[in-house]
Protein backbone atom coordinates (compact mmCIF):
# COMPACT_ATOMS: atom_id res chain seq x y z
CA UNK A 1 0.00 0.00 0.00
CA UNK A 2 1.25 3.22 -0.74
CA UNK A 3 1.98 5.96 2.71
CA UNK A 4 -0.56 7.96 2.69
CA UNK A 5 2.16 10.85 3.76
CA UNK A 6 3.22 11.13 0.56
CA UNK A 7 -0.24 11.73 -0.64
CA UNK A 8 -0.05 14.33 2.26
CA UNK A 9 2.95 15.56 1.31
CA UNK A 10 1.75 16.04 -2.23
CA UNK A 11 -1.48 17.47 -1.68
CA UNK A 12 0.01 20.30 1.06
CA UNK A 13 2.50 21.43 -1.52
CA UNK A 14 -0.23 21.97 -4.38
CA UNK A 15 -2.07 24.01 -2.07
CA UNK A 16 0.80 25.63 -1.01
CA UNK A 17 1.50 26.55 -4.85
CA UNK A 18 -2.01 27.43 -5.45
CA UNK A 19 -1.75 30.16 -2.61
CA UNK A 20 0.85 31.47 -4.47
CA UNK A 21 -1.01 31.57 -7.87
CA UNK A 22 -4.16 33.01 -5.71
CA UNK A 23 -1.48 36.06 -4.97
CA UNK A 24 -0.26 36.31 -8.38
CA UNK A 25 -3.86 36.93 -9.51
CA UNK A 26 -5.22 39.20 -6.63
CA UNK A 27 -1.89 41.31 -6.94
CA UNK A 28 -2.09 41.58 -11.27
CA UNK A 29 -4.76 44.24 -10.95
CA UNK A 30 -5.26 45.16 -6.69
CA UNK A 31 -7.25 47.40 -4.67
CA UNK A 32 -7.68 46.97 -1.15
CA UNK A 33 -9.85 43.62 -0.87
CA UNK A 34 -7.76 41.75 -3.30
CA UNK A 35 -4.14 43.07 -1.22
CA UNK A 36 -6.22 41.74 1.87
CA UNK A 37 -6.85 38.64 0.62
CA UNK A 38 -3.21 38.39 -1.14
CA UNK A 39 -2.33 38.57 3.06
CA UNK A 40 -4.45 35.72 4.00
CA UNK A 41 -3.17 33.42 0.65
CA UNK A 42 0.59 34.46 1.67
CA UNK A 43 0.38 33.60 5.52
CA UNK A 44 -1.66 30.09 3.99
CA UNK A 45 0.91 29.26 1.64
CA UNK A 46 3.58 30.01 4.31
CA UNK A 47 2.11 27.19 6.37
CA UNK A 48 0.82 24.46 3.69
CA UNK A 49 4.49 24.78 2.75
CA UNK A 50 5.93 24.22 5.69
CA UNK A 51 3.61 21.59 6.37
CA UNK A 52 4.42 20.16 3.33
CA UNK A 53 8.36 20.53 4.27
CA UNK A 54 7.61 18.73 7.44
CA UNK A 55 5.23 15.63 5.62
CA UNK A 56 7.67 15.60 3.07
CA UNK A 57 10.58 15.30 5.14
CA UNK A 58 8.76 12.63 7.55
CA UNK A 59 7.80 10.58 4.58
CA UNK A 60 11.68 10.99 2.92
CA UNK A 61 13.17 9.71 6.06
CA UNK A 62 10.71 7.03 7.37
CA UNK A 63 9.53 5.52 4.59
CA UNK A 64 10.95 6.08 1.11
CA UNK A 65 14.48 5.39 2.14
CA UNK A 66 14.31 2.02 3.43
CA UNK A 67 11.07 1.15 0.92
CA UNK A 68 10.90 3.17 -2.37
CA UNK A 69 15.10 3.85 -2.87
CA UNK A 70 16.02 0.52 -2.88
CA UNK A 71 13.38 -0.79 -5.59
CA UNK A 72 13.32 1.79 -7.94
CA UNK A 73 17.17 1.51 -7.82
CA UNK A 74 17.09 -1.92 -8.68
CA UNK A 75 14.62 -1.39 -11.22
CA UNK A 76 14.69 -0.40 -15.03
CA UNK A 77 14.76 2.99 -14.02
CA UNK A 78 17.09 3.94 -11.52
CA UNK A 79 17.60 7.82 -12.72
CA UNK A 80 14.13 8.39 -11.48
CA UNK A 81 15.63 7.77 -7.97
CA UNK A 82 19.52 9.43 -8.96
CA UNK A 83 18.96 12.06 -10.67
CA UNK A 84 15.26 12.97 -10.02
CA UNK A 85 14.90 12.25 -6.34
CA UNK A 86 18.51 14.09 -5.37
CA UNK A 87 17.51 16.84 -7.25
CA UNK A 88 13.84 17.47 -5.86
CA UNK A 89 15.02 17.17 -2.51
CA UNK A 90 17.33 19.94 -2.39
CA UNK A 91 15.58 22.11 -4.98
CA UNK A 92 12.43 21.79 -2.54
CA UNK A 93 14.37 23.53 0.38
CA UNK A 94 14.47 26.65 -1.22
CA UNK A 95 11.28 26.78 -1.36
CA UNK A 96 9.80 28.03 2.03
CA UNK A 97 12.50 31.09 2.13
CA UNK A 98 11.04 32.24 -1.13
CA UNK A 99 7.69 32.29 0.38
CA UNK A 100 8.75 34.09 3.56
CA UNK A 101 9.98 36.79 1.25
CA UNK A 102 6.78 36.72 -0.27
CA UNK A 103 5.31 37.30 3.39
CA UNK A 104 7.56 39.96 3.92
CA UNK A 105 6.83 42.06 1.05
CA UNK A 106 2.66 42.08 1.84
CA UNK A 107 3.11 43.06 4.92
CA UNK A 108 5.37 46.02 4.30
CA UNK A 109 4.45 47.33 1.80
CA UNK A 110 1.39 49.61 0.61
CA UNK A 111 1.00 47.24 -2.59
CA UNK A 112 -0.96 50.31 -4.31
CA UNK A 113 1.27 52.70 -4.43
CA UNK A 114 4.35 50.72 -4.79
CA UNK A 115 5.05 49.02 -7.92
CA UNK A 116 7.91 48.35 -7.68
CA UNK A 117 7.36 46.11 -4.43
CA UNK A 118 4.10 44.37 -6.23
CA UNK A 119 6.06 43.27 -9.53
CA UNK A 120 8.29 42.01 -7.17
CA UNK A 121 5.97 39.30 -5.57
CA UNK A 122 4.28 38.44 -8.54
CA UNK A 123 7.71 37.95 -9.56
CA UNK A 124 8.73 35.81 -6.79
CA UNK A 125 5.10 33.58 -6.64
CA UNK A 126 5.64 32.91 -10.03
CA UNK A 127 8.97 31.22 -9.21
CA UNK A 128 7.50 29.30 -6.07
CA UNK A 129 4.75 28.08 -8.84
CA UNK A 130 7.31 26.99 -11.33
CA UNK A 131 9.18 25.26 -8.65
CA UNK A 132 6.00 23.72 -7.43
CA UNK A 133 4.95 22.48 -10.75
CA UNK A 134 8.87 20.89 -11.39
CA UNK A 135 7.87 19.29 -7.90
CA UNK A 136 5.07 18.06 -8.81
CA UNK A 137 6.78 16.98 -12.30
CA UNK A 138 9.70 15.01 -10.30
CA UNK A 139 7.31 13.27 -7.94
CA UNK A 140 5.38 11.80 -11.09
CA UNK A 141 8.95 10.35 -12.63
CA UNK A 142 9.89 8.95 -8.91
CA UNK A 143 6.57 7.27 -8.87
CA UNK A 144 6.44 5.93 -11.96
CA UNK A 145 10.39 4.73 -11.03
CA UNK A 146 8.54 2.67 -8.57
CA UNK A 147 5.86 1.69 -10.34
CA UNK A 148 7.65 0.52 -13.27
CA UNK A 149 10.12 -1.34 -10.74
CA UNK A 150 6.99 -3.03 -9.39
CA UNK A 151 5.84 -3.96 -12.35
CA UNK A 152 9.20 -5.84 -13.37
CA UNK A 153 9.40 -7.51 -9.84
CA UNK A 154 12.49 -6.61 -9.31
CA UNK A 155 11.66 -7.23 -5.32
CA UNK B 1 4.60 43.81 10.86
CA UNK B 2 7.69 45.29 9.87
CA UNK B 3 10.13 43.22 7.89
CA UNK B 4 13.43 44.28 6.33
CA UNK B 5 12.72 43.11 2.79
CA UNK B 6 17.14 43.59 1.89
CA UNK B 7 17.38 40.79 4.78
CA UNK B 8 15.13 38.65 3.59
CA UNK B 9 16.38 38.89 0.47
CA UNK B 10 19.92 38.72 1.02
CA UNK B 11 19.08 35.44 3.70
CA UNK B 12 17.46 34.21 0.66
CA UNK B 13 19.82 34.28 -1.51
CA UNK B 14 23.08 33.39 1.04
CA UNK B 15 20.69 30.06 2.13
CA UNK B 16 19.80 28.85 -1.55
CA UNK B 17 23.88 28.90 -2.72
CA UNK B 18 25.16 28.16 0.83
CA UNK B 19 22.53 24.56 -0.01
CA UNK B 20 23.64 24.21 -3.04
CA UNK B 21 27.16 24.53 -2.56
CA UNK B 22 27.01 21.93 0.59
CA UNK B 23 25.03 19.18 -1.35
CA UNK B 24 27.48 19.86 -4.49
CA UNK B 25 30.46 19.26 -2.07
CA UNK B 26 28.31 16.37 -0.07
CA UNK B 27 28.49 14.61 -3.07
CA UNK B 28 32.07 14.62 -4.27
CA UNK B 29 33.25 14.58 -0.54
CA UNK B 30 32.30 11.07 0.87
CA UNK B 31 34.02 12.24 4.14
CA UNK B 32 31.77 15.40 4.26
CA UNK B 33 28.70 13.79 3.40
CA UNK B 34 29.13 11.23 6.17
CA UNK B 35 30.30 14.53 8.63
CA UNK B 36 26.57 15.93 7.23
CA UNK B 37 24.88 12.35 8.35
CA UNK B 38 26.96 12.12 11.49
CA UNK B 39 25.36 15.83 13.20
CA UNK B 40 21.45 14.47 12.84
CA UNK B 41 21.27 10.81 11.52
CA UNK B 42 20.68 12.31 7.63
CA UNK B 43 22.10 14.28 5.60
CA UNK B 44 18.88 15.83 4.42
CA UNK B 45 17.89 16.74 8.04
CA UNK B 46 21.27 18.31 8.47
CA UNK B 47 20.93 20.69 5.37
CA UNK B 48 16.97 21.33 6.57
CA UNK B 49 18.08 22.38 10.10
CA UNK B 50 21.15 24.40 8.35
CA UNK B 51 19.08 26.04 5.85
CA UNK B 52 16.97 27.14 8.83
CA UNK B 53 19.41 28.17 11.37
CA UNK B 54 21.35 30.03 8.25
CA UNK B 55 18.10 32.14 6.83
CA UNK B 56 16.92 32.78 10.35
CA UNK B 57 20.12 33.95 11.85
CA UNK B 58 21.41 36.01 9.18
CA UNK B 59 18.28 37.59 8.43
CA UNK B 60 18.52 38.95 12.53
CA UNK B 61 22.49 39.67 11.95
CA UNK B 62 21.15 41.91 9.01
CA UNK B 63 17.96 43.35 10.50
CA UNK B 64 19.36 47.23 11.10
CA UNK B 65 20.56 47.56 7.50
CA UNK B 66 18.93 50.51 5.32
CA UNK B 67 16.49 48.37 3.17
CA UNK B 68 15.67 49.04 -0.69
CA UNK B 69 13.81 52.21 -1.72
CA UNK B 70 13.33 50.09 -4.97
CA UNK B 71 12.57 46.23 -5.37
CA UNK B 72 13.44 45.68 -8.89
CA UNK B 73 16.80 44.19 -8.91
CA UNK B 74 16.16 42.22 -5.70
CA UNK B 75 13.17 40.05 -7.49
CA UNK B 76 15.64 39.60 -10.21
CA UNK B 77 18.79 38.59 -7.79
CA UNK B 78 16.81 36.18 -6.55
CA UNK B 79 15.10 34.56 -9.46
CA UNK B 80 18.69 34.27 -10.55
CA UNK B 81 19.90 32.91 -7.57
CA UNK B 82 17.25 30.32 -7.42
CA UNK B 83 17.42 29.23 -11.06
CA UNK B 84 20.82 28.97 -11.46
CA UNK B 85 21.20 26.94 -7.97
CA UNK B 86 18.53 24.54 -9.64
CA UNK B 87 19.91 24.67 -12.42
CA UNK B 88 23.32 23.57 -10.64
CA UNK B 89 22.01 20.57 -8.90
CA UNK B 90 19.65 19.01 -11.70
CA UNK B 91 22.97 19.08 -14.45
CA UNK B 92 25.70 17.70 -11.90
CA UNK B 93 22.96 14.83 -10.59
CA UNK B 94 22.21 13.78 -14.00
CA UNK B 95 26.28 14.38 -14.76
CA UNK B 96 26.71 12.12 -11.46
CA UNK B 97 24.12 9.49 -12.90
CA UNK B 98 26.05 9.33 -16.42
CA UNK B 99 29.26 9.47 -15.36
CA UNK B 100 28.76 6.07 -12.75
Amino acid sequence: MVNPLVGIHAALGELGIFTFLWILVELMNPTNTRIKRAKIAAILGVIFIFSSWLAGGYYYLNYYGDNVKPLIKEGPNPWAHLIFTETKEHIFLFIPFLSILVLGLIYKNNLLKNNSARKSIIIISALIILLGFAMAAMGYIISTGARTALEAKVI
Amino acid sequence: MKFNIKALAISTIVTTIAVTLITLIGELSEPFKNLLKNISGHHWTTKSIFSLILFIGLYFLLLRIKDYKDYKNMSRDVAITVILSCLALFLFFTWHFFSK
